[in-house]
């Protein structure tokens, strides 16, 4: 069976097409949430939150629309608003980055210095910079799909992404260059 | 081509949108211009970063425990619809039970008629409706504590009874905050 058939099926009701859907979006969903809130408890409790609200609202997916990108876009408005909400500092739970890397600790290292620079950098974006971003390197989306995820315009996302660009630029910079 | 035009097609080549006309202009500019060169190296240096930072996956466990949340929140809503009917169902019960019983108690049946066959002074007569409402209400009352009614009574002693019983159920099946880690 395909993913639509899962998603028709899911929509009636059925359970274990819903959880094939959830295998199927579990790593694009956390890896979202885990970009944009930079720990990993939050970004779990947010990826669940994003499954939850997906299924309460299946009903109302548009079928022409990819899957993905609905369910990316409920991933990244859910974090958007969580961001907004909580204290404007966070510290990067590195323990939990190497966890989620899922590597060797011996091969982990250097991955692990660009992981933990990545994420503190992505962490002091702003949270529409930080969602733009996220969905172009992370997901490879287009403008027109950033847009359409983010719920807003073409032009909008390109001054995100340009913005964010030189901003990370500037930061790394300002933390001695690469 | 001057400084204030290259952030743009600098943009672009990093989007890979550059046409190879402006790519090389932007090239030749670069090469004459330090500070562009060193803005673009910095452009440059965070794309090879963003490209290299993998996909993370979600600690084991996840989906099993989305799926845990999926079924006590469906659990929950159920119990509240369900909470909700029996509340409705109890209403039903003691109206049935006091029903006959309001009928016997003087002044009721003539309150009821009135309200029934009112028509248009209902309106006009509000005030002495409500004032025959309270003169019912202290009357049944007075009945329902003198034990003239035991059927009302048992009704709703059956209801309470019944409501007690779907808060129990209600607050045991309270959905809860599955942690993070499993635990």
């Amino acid at each position: 069976m395909d993913e639509a058939t899962w998603i028709q099926q899911a929509q009636r009701g059925d359970m274990d097409a819903f959880a094939r859907l959830v295998s199927l979006y579990q790593a694009p969903v956390y890896n979202l949430a885990y970009r944009m809130l930079g720990e990993q408890m939050e970004a779990e409790d947010a990826a669940q939150e994003t499954f939850l609200r997906a299924f309460r609202n299946l009903s109302r997916y548009d079928p022409t629309r990819p899957f993905r990108n609905w369910i990316l876009s409920i991933a990244a408005n859910y974090c958007v608003d969580r961001i907004r909400r909580r204290r404007p500092a966070v510290a990067l739970d590195d323990e939990a980055t190497s966890e989620a890397l899922g590597m060797d600790p011996s091969d982990a290292v250097a991955a692990w210095e660009t992981q933990e620079r990545v994420q503190r950098l992505m962490m002091r974006l702003s949270a529409e910079d930080r969602a733009a971003v996220t969905l172009r390197y992370w997901y490879d989306c287009s403008y027109e799909e950033m847009a359409q995820i983010l719920g807003t315009t073409v032009s909008a996302v390109k001054s995100r992404l340009h913005r964010a660009r030189l901003s990370l630029a500037q930061m790394m910079e300002e933390s001695d260059g690469m | 081509m001057e400084c204030s035009e290259t952030l743009e097609r600098m943009m672009l080549a990093l989007d890979g949108e550059l046409p190879p006309e402006e790519w090389r202009m932007l090239e030749s500019h670069l090469e004459a211009c330090a500070p562009c060169r060193a803005q673009w190296e910095r452009l440059q240096a965070v794309e090879r970063v963003l490209q290299r930072a993998p996909l993370l996956a979600p600690p084991p466990g996840f989906a099993e425990r989305v799926m845990a949340r999926v079924d006590r929140r469906r659990a929950w809503r159920r119990n509240v619809l369900g909470g909700l009917a029996l509340a409705m169902g109890t209403a039903v019960v003691i109206l049935l039970g006091l029903l006959p019983g309001l009928w016997t108690v003087p002044g009721v049946a003539n309150f009821l008629a009135f309200l029934v066959y009112g028509g248009d002074i209902l309106l006009g007569r509000l005030s002495g409706a409500t004032r025959l409402f309270l003169d019912s209400l202290q009357l049944l009352l007075r009945a329902l504590l003198s034990l003239a009614l035991p059927l009302a009574f048992c009704n709703l002693v059956l209801a309470l009874a019944l409501g007690i019983l779907w808060l129990g159920i209600f607050r045991h099946c309270r959905p809860m905050r599955i942690p993070a880690n499993g635990q």
